[in-house]
């Protein structure tokens, strides 16, 4: 045996030794001496809690562990680098002690065929960095194979020689002709460029070349890689987007929400749409207000600097949200639309037919970026990391509040920031005069609060590229603090950097949102350093999609897409949600999962067994045929029953609707022609059940004296969104069904709540988002009700539901409230 | 590799008294004596097994008593921790209990805290013994001084009990 590992093993038994007092060997045992034995007890209080501290000190514990959740990485046990500076020389030091070879084991290399591609993608990634400090990326297609790519990239440079400018010369609009020529050759070495299209969809272009084939399908945000080391990522929407951080954060969020710090997501994806005039704002304002049925067009919004958010519609059917900022500038008059991406190219189609010829639509997809900060140090964290170039006084006012109501809906400022690099650390505003913030927040409104300059010059394409002209890379920077510490004085070093007359200014654009989130829009290029600035600041935490639908569900708002089953993209995700949980529940034996179809839930006669529709989703389709089986049964209940056949069914086949027992199968019937209708061609899909409120076109008229149901001509429901708490103990989950409290029992429920059985027929709505809310303290859940009775019961103010989550029997009481849209 | 897994037991070591007429505290105090320089751990143990031996045979005896090991025992405050295979820890705890004399004394071996792990027994060791010395405070008012530091002179309970005896 080593003497390092004997001294080990040595230090180890001595560490697992609790140390106790020596006995007096002429102890006195008859005497009660409360001096005696409150020492001794104190003296083993503190052996106790030493011995504690010991073991766990010289335990097997390498340096990484005892860093916190969020330091540590995978890696860090056998890759030095992994770990933060200070551990490194004691990390070196257990490295060297336990096992010698791990320091200097040499990285292996690939060999053979592994090499010589290696090879290749070197050799096109050097002559790519080539192309890109002369200033004229590559516009390589993705898809093509590498021996392709490098002659494409060898012939690019050899014409780099003569100027490709004359084709460009023969484009006839003069914005594309502009903005071709900058991509030819960039104003800046960094690669930035701006990626606006016209009259036309934008093709991505990755800004690395090596992760190129990756973003084939979906595209990476500026804040890709960072996000990848720290979250989950999910393809989503034509994007890679996070889904939620690596650590669990249930709680974090709720907390940084509600009492402290800020959270920060980047929203680069979703798209902007810039309707452009060249004299006169009217025709931009007749195309928005027919798309927005005149909501967005009313003199508030076109004048002081308030943006707009709320539905847009076609053909009178509301088919998404949107957020509209008018420019109503003497240069520059436009309109500038930001859709979510699942719409994004749908309605860019429909804005391209609708709008006259004068209009240029530009899609500024990947040219503007943006990220969403909420939280009480949202604007100080803003306030740390976007520092004007003017020193305005008020913006260092406006990032003092911490009361996030303080700032009104709508409200938007725009100007321009210094890089945010310049800073060695980001440092917040010390605003220590006490004005009335009234004043400023009355300025804001008025829109004196504004440079119209930077407003400009965000939202156009000439501006976007002014501002990423020069744009230093980091080594510029390092090179320019290098110089101001050791020529001019080495207290420089915390500094930060002063800003040279040509390098860039930021043009960026805040507003608040309805939900509370400060949206900051800034140049793609620019969104990165921003964030990673942002994200040094202390109190800023990052968040993915998930915890935006937690703080959502936490203030009763509906998150799109999953809470708006009437537009197609939240009926869709609903569908693959239930695609999913069905997979996982095939892939358990039939003895360990819940047989749905066996539930005995509605416990009464004529009722049948088993859960109610499809029991991975929301079953809006279910809903929609037993809401209108149940008219047609309730028109021909008092039809002469002699004019009834004797069978029970039509001669078409149609079941005849006598009993609510004939309306349950009728139901199942249908149910069962859908997926016959599905599976026999697979392009046809079923439209959306649902629709948002509107009248319910069900015409009594029609029905046959035979009641019957037919499976084409069913209407839509009209739903409306709702948000419920429930009533004392139990829990929402997904897809929870929804009742109507019967009026027999009304007294009954509301008072016991006893568990007495309910009736299918009593069916009205679904939960799309349930779980706990840590803001009331209760399961809270967003959902949808048929809207008839939702009007029923706000009129009789019966503002109570029964709730059933799937797979489950018990019947809870829960309180509703109308969300609006 | 199959991970054996021990229970830890701490347990008390109380003194009977057949005096009546005490306060919470002086009985505390009295109950809690502490243990002669005879007792330690390896006597605790022996004292075990034959426990053990004796109520539940050779078979539970030979599971129970083999591996079990005390692995702290204090004479002054009379508190131990025993470590005991997991699954027969139940034997091990009547045992415990049914011991009656220990180097010819009368006592009552108490069973405080059961837990898988050791560091769990000492911080319930640490709660309760600050426990007690917040209940000692509560009845004698410069208790605090003692603990702390100060040269006064506490009177102690000598004197009251030679009254009643």
């Amino acid at each position: 045996m080593s003497s390092k590992t004997e001294h080990k093993r040595r230090k180890l038994y001595k560490s697992r030794i609790i140390r106790t007092e020596l006995q007096d060997p002429s102890f006195k045992d008859e005497r009660l001496n409360v001096e005696e034995f409150l020492k001794s007890r104190e003296f083993e209080v503190n052996q106790l809690q030493m011995a504690q501290l010991k073991s766990k000190k010289n335990s097997s514990t390498r340096c990484f562990q005892s860093l916190p959740r969020s330091m540590r990485r995978r890696t860090a046990s056998h890759n030095i680098k992994r770990v933060p500076r200070r551990l490194r020389p004691r990390m070196i030091r257990e490295m060297t002690s336990n096992n010698g070879s791990i320091l200097s084991k040499k990285p292996k290399h690939s060999r053979g065929r592994e090499l010589y591609k290696l090879k290749r993608l070197h050799r096109l990634l050097k002559l790519a960095t080539v192309a890109k400090s002369k200033g004229k990326p590559l516009d390589l297609p993705t898809g093509i194979d590498l021996k392709e790519k490098l002659r494409i990239v060898r012939s690019h440079i050899a014409e780099l020689q003569n100027a490709k400018d004359a084709e460009v010369q023969t484009y006839d609009n003069m914005h594309l002709k502009f903005i071709k020529l900058h991509q030819q050759s960039l104003n800046n070495k960094l690669g930035s460029m701006d990626n606006t299209a016209v009259n036309e969809l934008a093709v991505f272009k990755p800004h690395a070349l090596k992760y190129s084939n990756r973003q084939k399908k979906f595209k990476w945000l500026p804040t890709h890689v960072w996000h990848a080391k720290r979250a989950h990522m999910v393809k989503r929407w034509g994007f890679n987007i996070a889904l939620q951080p690596s650590q669990k954060c249930y709680r974090a969020t709720h907390r940084n929400y509600l009492h402290s710090h800020c959270i920060a997501w980047d929203t680069s994806y979703i798209g902007t749409i810039i309707l452009h005039h060249s004299t006169s704002l009217t025709p931009l304002i007749h195309l928005v207000g027919q798309l927005t049925k005149n909501e967005a067009v009313k003199p508030k919004f076109l004048k002081n600097h308030k943006i707009w958010e709320g539905i847009i519609y076609h053909e009178n059917n509301s088919i998404g949200q949107s957020q509209i900022i008018w420019q109503d500038l003497p240069n520059v008059k436009q309109c500038i639309l930001r859709v979510h991406p699942s719409l994004y190219e749908s309605f860019f189609k429909l804005l391209l037919k609708l709008s006259p010829k004068d209009v240029t639509v530009f899609d500024c997809r990947y040219s503007l970026a943006s990220f969403q900060v909420t939280g009480p140090a949202a604007l100080t964290a803003l306030g740390a990391v976007m520092k004007t170039a003017d020193n305005n006084e008020n913006w260092k006012q406006l990032c003092s509040f911490r009361d996030n109501s303080m700032v009104p809906t709508g409200s938007s400022i725009s100007f321009y920031i210094n890089d945010p690099r310049y800073l060695n650390k980001p440092h917040k505003y010390h605003h220590n005069i006490r004005e009335d913030e009234l004043d400023l927040i009355i300025a804001i409104k008025e829109g004196k609060v504004f440079d119209s300059g930077s407003f400009e010059d965000l939202f156009t394409y000439q501006g976007r590229i002014k501002s990423y002209k020069n744009q230093p890379s980091l080594k510029d920077l390092d090179l320019r603090r290098n110089i101001i510490v050791n020529n001019d004085n080495v207290d420089n070093l915390g500094k930060t950097l002063p800003r040279n007359p040509d390098d860039p200014l930021v043009p960026i654009h805040l507003s608040k949102l309805e939900n509370g989130y400060y949206q900051v829009i800034v140049p793609w290029y620019w969104n990165l350093p921003v964030w990673y600035k942002l994200m040094r600041f202390p109190e800023v935490r990052y968040g993915g999609l998930r915890q935006m639908h937690q703080l959502n569900l936490e203030t009763n708002r509906p998150t799109y897409p999953f809470d708006y089953p009437f537009w197609y993209h939240g009926f869709l995700s609903s569908f693959i949600q239930g695609q999913e949980f069905q997979k996982k529940w095939e892939l358990r034996p039939k003895g360990k999962r819940l047989n749905y179809s066996k539930l005995k839930i509605h416990n009464l006669p004529g009722e049948l067994l088993g859960e109610l529709g499809d029991p991975f989703v929301s079953d809006w389709r279910y809903l929609q045929v037993l809401q209108y089986a149940l008219k047609v049964h309730k028109e021909c209940v008092h039809l002469d029953p002699s004019s009834f056949d004797v069978s029970n069914w039509t001669t078409l086949g149609h079941r005849c609707l006598k009993q609510l027992q004939d309306v349950y199968e009728c139901v199942r019937d249908v149910q069962r022609q859908d997926s016959e209708f599905e599976n026999a061609d697979e392009e046809k899909i079923l439209p959306i059940p649902v629709k948002y409120k509107g009248e319910y076109q069900f015409d009594p008229t029609k029905i046959d004296k035979v009641s019957v149901v037919i499976r084409d001509e069913i209407p839509k429901l009209p739903v409306t969104l709702i948000s419920v708490e429930i009533e004392g103990t139990g829990h929402i989950a997904t897809n929870a069904r929804l009742y109507q409290v019967p009026s027999h029992d009304w007294q009954s429920w509301l008072e016991n709540n006893d568990q007495k059985p309910v009736r299918a027929k009593y069916l009205v709505g679904f939960i799309t988002t349930g779980t706990i809310n840590l803001a009331t303290g209760k399961h809270t859940g967003i959902g949808c009700m048929s809207h008839e009775v939702n009007q029923l019961l706000n009129k009789e103010k019966h503002h109570h539901l029964l709730l059933r989550n799937v797979g489950e029997v018990t019947f809870r009481l829960v309180k509703f409230q109308d969300i609006p849209l | 590799m199959v991970r054996l897994k021990n229970r830890y037991i701490l347990f008390d070591i109380l003194y009977p008294q057949e005096i009546d007429d005490f306060s919470r505290s002086k009985a505390l105090v009295a109950m809690h004596k502490s243990t002669s320089s005879q007792v330690n751990p390896q006597t605790i143990l022996i004292a075990l097994r034959n426990s053990l031996k004796q109520n539940f045979g050779d078979h539970i005896a030979g599971i129970a008593g083999s591996t079990a090991q005390t692995k702290y025992f204090s004479n002054k405050t009379s508190t131990g921790i025993i470590r005991c295979p997991r699954d027969s820890f139940r034997y091990t705890c009547a045992a415990l209990s049914l011991i009656t004399h220990l180097e010819g004394q009368r006592i009552l071996i108490r069973i405080v805290r059961i837990s898988g792990t050791i560091r769990t027994c000492e911080r319930y060791a640490v709660k309760k013994n600050k426990e007690t010395l917040t209940l000692l405070h509560k009845d004698h008012n410069n208790v605090l001084d003692l603990v702390f530091g100060g040269n006064q002179k506490i009177p102690s309970f000598d004197t009251d009990n030679d009254d009643d005896e």
